[in-house]
């Protein structure tokens, strides 16, 4: 995990336009190391497009996307090796096993011939029983394939998570594992961004939420603050609004 | 340039390449027709060559054996001269079938050449002949698009595009490397039927001397890398990362 001093994921002033559509205004946000940062909305708030921005698979229309200080538009690689991106599916190539994508995965972040006993404890550890390790990926279910995603954060040890919806789709044991998991990586020192409509999670999990409505952020709230039924109410007005 | 991306995602590509089934099915079809197109090409070249060496010892006896003549009149008598075939002409026959074989020189006129294939032959031939060049020229094309035609489209498709643009590789290197893995992969499938079906058929019929042999090669080599070249070149165009920037977030907002 890289060492920086100020925050992890920064945004200011990011803003992105699809000809006449501002799908992002003027976000500005930080998210410290160590701290989970959920945000909420609507779907086509532009919450995804933040999580793409960050990436820099959208360049932006106005303002910088910051990671450990590094701005992703002109330094991309760099920006992109202190990632670890989980989408709402992860994505493996369906001929290889669990394992051998990890392996393809890692490598190409530059993991040097990650060994095979580490490989599988973090398959182990997030959650993947060992028979399924050299299975081909095609047999997986939705939560397989995010625990292949899990454990190659695990394996990284990336400062940055970005989560776009991680947890959509998995049962509440593979959730909640998935949840512990967030846990310890961020006690560790990883800075967790994660896009969501769990709003029991979001308390659960997290430190700070957002909300935003039609590309803009509208609130931020520390979750200490707030109880879950607060957070809904608080959720739904911004959006009755 | 990071090397290590580079041959990671080549060694993945051949990996892939070899866990395709229809590619292979495919690919053992067209390699079968190459052996093929070799056996047939060498059979009708030394034929070919076969033919020529009659022709012009029957031409030569005639000539020997005129009557004793004023030198001009033999001038006006004339002589067949045949175009031999070239030693690597089993693996393409160039334009030999368009230009014609054989000319007449005789005193005083500048005869060209006569008895084309294309001008005795029907319609068919312009369409070409089944040779291991045309094999490479049209053929393995036709493998090579279907190969790498969709490599950058499918993996975007299927999400494995984001996700490995994410671990920070670039695209030149993710261009790179499937090229790389790609024309690896080909090399392998083509080169075992080259070795151990065109020497070995070139050496039988004896049109291929030591001599030849790099030539041959060397023909062969250019004939892929030109082949791999123009069929990739296009998909490579149309995945520029200007293109491919714009359409990764599939649900962008």
């Amino acid at each position: 995990m890289s060492h920086h001093d100020g925050p992890a994921l920064e945004a200011i002033n990011l803003s992105k336009t699809f000809g006449s559509l501002h799908a992002l205004k003027n976000l500005c946000l930080k998210v410290e190391p160590g701290m989970i940062y959920s945000m909420l909305g609507a779907n086509g708030a532009g919450k995804t497009t933040t999580v793409n921005l960050f990436l820099n698979f959208l360049e932006p229309s106005g303002g910088q996307a910051k990671v450990l200080g590094v701005n992703v538009s002109t330094n991309t690689s760099q920006a992109r090796s202190q990632i670890t991106y989980i989408p709402e599916q992860v994505a493996l190539y369906p001929d290889l096993t669990g394992l051998e994508n990890l392996t393809y995965f890692l490598q190409l972040a530059g993991h040097r011939g990650p060994n095979q006993p580490v490989l599988r404890g973090a398959l182990e550890e997030a959650g993947l029983a060992p028979e399924f390790h050299t299975k081909r990926v095609q047999g997986y279910s939705k939560g397989m394939r995010q625990k292949v995603g899990v454990a190659m954060a695990l394996v990284r040890r990336s400062s940055v998570l970005l989560l776009d919806e991680p947890m959509s789709g998995l049962d509440p044991a593979s959730a909640n594992e998935f949840s512990n998991i967030l846990t310890r990586l961020s006690r560790q020192g990883a800075a967790i961004f994660m896009v969501t409509h769990d709003l029991y999670r979001v308390k659960q999990l997290s430190h700070r939420v957002g909300i935003m409505k039609r590309g803009q952020l509208v609130d931020e709230r520390e979750t200490r603050d707030l109880e879950t039924t607060e957070l809904e109410k608080l959720y739904l007005e911004h959006m009755r609004l | 340039m990071n090397r290590t991306q580079v041959q990671t995602i080549t060694a993945h590509e051949i990996r892939q390449g070899f866990q395709n089934k229809s590619f292979l099915a495919l690919t053992l079809l067209v390699l079968l027709l190459f052996a093929v197109a070799t056996v047939v090409s060498t059979n009708a070249h030394r034929r070919s060559q076969q033919e020529i060496r009659v022709l012009q010892d029957t031409v030569a006896r005639q000539w020997q054996e005129q009557p004793s003549r004023h030198p001009h009149r033999v001038a006006h008598y004339g002589y067949l001269a045949f175009r031999p075939r070239s030693p690597l002409g089993f693996f393409d026959f160039g334009v030999s079938d368009f230009t014609g074989n054989s000319i007449f020189l005789e005193a005083h006129v500048q005869n060209s050449a006569n008895f084309s294939e294309a001008r005795q032959d029907s319609s068919l031939l312009r369409f070409g002949t089944l040779t291991p060049a045309f094999v490479f020229q049209t053929l393995i094309p036709l493998l090579v698009i279907f190969l790498v035609g969709t490599t950058i489209t499918k993996e975007r498709e299927s999400g494995t595009l984001p996700q490995t643009l994410s671990l920070g590789v670039g695209w030149k290197e993710l261009l790179l490397g499937k090229t790389l893995g790609n024309l690896m992969l080909l090399a392998m499938l083509t080169g075992p039927v080259l070795s151990f079906v065109t020497l070995p058929a070139a050496y039988a019929s004896g049109s291929l001397g030591e001599q030849n042999l790099i030539r041959l090669i060397l023909l062969a080599g250019f004939y892929c890398s030109d082949q791999h070249y123009l069929s990739t070149r296009n998909q490579l165009y149309l995945t520029t990362p200007d293109t491919c920037h714009r359409s990764v977030p599939a649900s962008g907002v």
